[in-house]
């Protein structure tokens, strides 16, 4: 198997599907204009199936266009799409009987430099948590060992300040990672409100800190980890480092991973009495989660 | 027209010697990106062929401009900003966009003394593309991306030297010593041809025969193109309460989120993207072109070469117009 094989099946697949009317809409990637080597496609007759892209420049989410898409959709689903779908059952957000998956085995994406696209280089995921129909890659397809791009802080509270406001230098607060984001799906941000207003209108870094902040800690335990926030971020802001950590305090302390177990219930959404506190002023102190 | 020869080498003695006097913005690099930012050192200072991945508007239209200050005793305290900037390096397609933006901000009942302000402190220093990048369609917008006369002088790369056409007495202030050059070997100065992508029809065709719809799904709202886009001028007053003053900013605004239209009374005219990618279509080919004769995209191509979807406005105005036809 391979790129090209594993397209000639997932077009099969989707012909048949759209043919005998089990579905009305297939969400899959077409080929890109200009810049981009690949574009998301809406599919909805078996001869449109023909134009379908599958390879490695196809990176981009897909699934934060099934909260649109509500009903008779197919995705055709990569293991960071399938986490955001298993997020989304979750969290109430879609109905699993109105949608069908199409699991895709990743060989992982590339992206324009020809290394591993945000999010792909420390992902070991090759089989989507959910799927209805899992199309495979075939034989020979192992979790390479890649270099972790997107490194975890520093330990010096220092470093991190610096490296943090260093990043924030590029942002230009035009909260395109907030789009692109599966996570981020409030219908009134935080940010756009005017009661309170949390975001100071004099634009400097501060400001962009307020919105990288507050858009973390909403993350905590739920960041799937598709790593579009880089992705579609034009001024190149690495945000995911931040994310990444929190994923993993969550982890430690409440052993919760998100986008696994659509039955499991998300760790921000439930209270129990014996959780750690380490995240409150007074609570315990945790090394594990913390450093010293 | 006066043009004169800058050898390369001079061009940092030039600008290290306006910068007791200016503040001059240049294309530096930021990582791996080129930005038009004001510049510390003359050594960061980028002439290439790359382009910027957004526009320089910000020094002309900022993110955000704090205009005045209301104190409790009733003071109105407006903010001055004398500044004089020099910017360096602005392509034809950013020129063309301050053109319209200044017809905006500057033309008819409405004055936005600013911009208007800041445009007076301004030099503009054009400099001319070689290559076309991906997505850069400013040919079919009638623009040459080798001279516009948008400026106060434009210089063209010739080898180890700049010819620099002189078009204003603030470029002449400038350039002025150099030696000058016959005209008839100088580069070719022509301002552009008939531009081809247009949208020619009335609102109500448009409304109600294109499919708004289907041509915006792929759109996530995110609003980059709004942001790195020249011609973008959409603005929202703020007031903000800071240590007992209440101060009045004005922010860039984008019609590409969903708040942009909200009323107060919770109804929103734009409720869906499909409303709003119509938008920011019209906007800029019909309504700025309605009311000040010039349709407002410039061919730049970023919001091409940013857009994470995708989305290609060439090809939908084309689209457009094929379906209509």
């Amino acid at each position: 198997m391979s790129f090209e094989k594993q397209r000639i099946e997932l077009i099969d697949t989707c012909k048949n599907l759209l043919k005998e009317g089990k579905v009305n809409l297939v969400l899959g990637f077409a080929e890109g204009q200009a810049e981009m080597s690949a574009s998301p496609f809406f599919i909805r007759t078996p001869e449109e199936t023909d134009e379908m892209k599958w390879d490695d420049a196809c990176s981009m989410t897909l699934a934060k266009y099934l909260l649109e898409k509500k009903e008779g959709a197919a995705i055709i689903a990569k293991p960071c799409d399938a986490r955001a779908i298993v997020m989304y059952l979750a969290e109430n957000q879609i109905e699993r009987d109105k949608l069908t998956i199409i699991g895709v085995e990743c060989a992982g994406m590339k992206g324009k430099d020809g290394l591993a696209a945000p999010g792909c280089e420390d992902c070991k995921l090759r089989i989507p948590p959910v799927y209805d129909i899992l199309v495979g890659y075939g034989d020979g397809l192992e979790a390479e060992a890649v270099q972790k791009a997107a490194d975890t802080m520093e330990a010096e509270l220092s470093g991190k300040l610096t490296r943090f406001q260093k990043e924030m230098e590029k942002c230009i607060l035009c909260f395109s990672c907030r789009q692109a984001c599966y996570g981020c799906y409030c219908e009134s941000c935080f940010i756009d409100r005017e009661i309170p207003n949390w975001l100071p209108k004099e634009l400097d870094t501060g400001a962009k800190m307020v919105f990288h902040l507050g858009r973390a800690m909403h993350l905590a335990g739920r960041c799937v980890e598709c790593g579009a926030c880089e992705r579609v971020c034009p001024s190149g802001v690495n945000i995911r480092y931040l994310v990444k950590d929190l994923a993993e305090f969550c982890e430690a302390l409440y052993g919760y991973q998100p986008g696994v177990n659509p039955e499991e219930v998300p760790a921000m959404t439930t209270f129990d009495m014996n959780d750690k506190e380490v995240g409150f002023i007074g609570g315990e102190h945790n090394e594990a989660c913390c450093g010293s | 027209m006066k043009h004169v020869v800058v050898p390369k080498d001079s061009i940092k003695d030039l600008l290290e010697s306006l910068m007791t006097d200016y503040k001059i913005v240049a294309p530096v690099r930021e990582g791996q990106t080129l930005v038009y930012k004001a510049v510390n050192q003359v050594d960061e200072v980028i002439l290439n062929d790359e382009a910027a991945y957004k526009s320089p508007k910000e020094f002309l239209f900022p993110q955000t401009e704090q205009m005045m200050v209301f104190s409790k005793d009733g003071d109105i305290r407006i903010t001055e900003d004398d500044t004089k900037t020099i910017l360096f390096g602005v392509r034809s397609c950013d020129l063309e966009a301050l053109k319209i933006m200044t017809a905006v901000f500057t033309q008819g009942k409405f004055i936005d003394t600013y911009f208007e302000k800041k445009l007076k402190n301004t030099v503009l220093i054009g400099f001319g593309c070689q290559s076309e990048k991906k997505g850069c369609f400013c040919g079919d917008r009638g623009l040459n991306k080798g001279y516009s006369e948008a400026c106060d002088a434009f210089l063209t790369d010739n080898g180890d030297q700049y010819i620099v056409q002189i078009i204003t007495e603030k470029g002449e202030l400038l350039f002025g010593g150099f030696a000058q050059i016959d005209s008839q070997k100088a580069v070719s100065c022509e301002s552009g041809g008939q531009a081809l992508l247009e949208i020619n029809s009335d609102e109500s065709t448009l409304f109600n025969n294109v499919d708004w719809g289907r041509i915006s799904e792929k759109c996530m709202g995110c609003g980059t193109c709004t942001y790195i886009c020249p011609t973008c001028h959409c603005f929202v007053f703020k007031d903000v309460v800071e240590k007992g003053e209440a101060i009045r900013y004005k922010c860039w605004d984008s019609c590409m989120y969903p708040k942009f239209t909200m009323h107060a009374s919770g109804h929103n005219p734009r409720a869906s993207k499909k409303e709003r990618y119509r938008q920011r279509i019209l906007h800029k080919y019909l309504y700025v072109k309605q009311n000040f004769g010039y349709t407002a995209c410039t061919g730049c191509g970023r919001c091409i070469r940013s857009c994470p979807v995708g989305m290609n406005i060439k090809s939908v105005v084309t689209e457009i117009m094929e379906g209509l036809k």
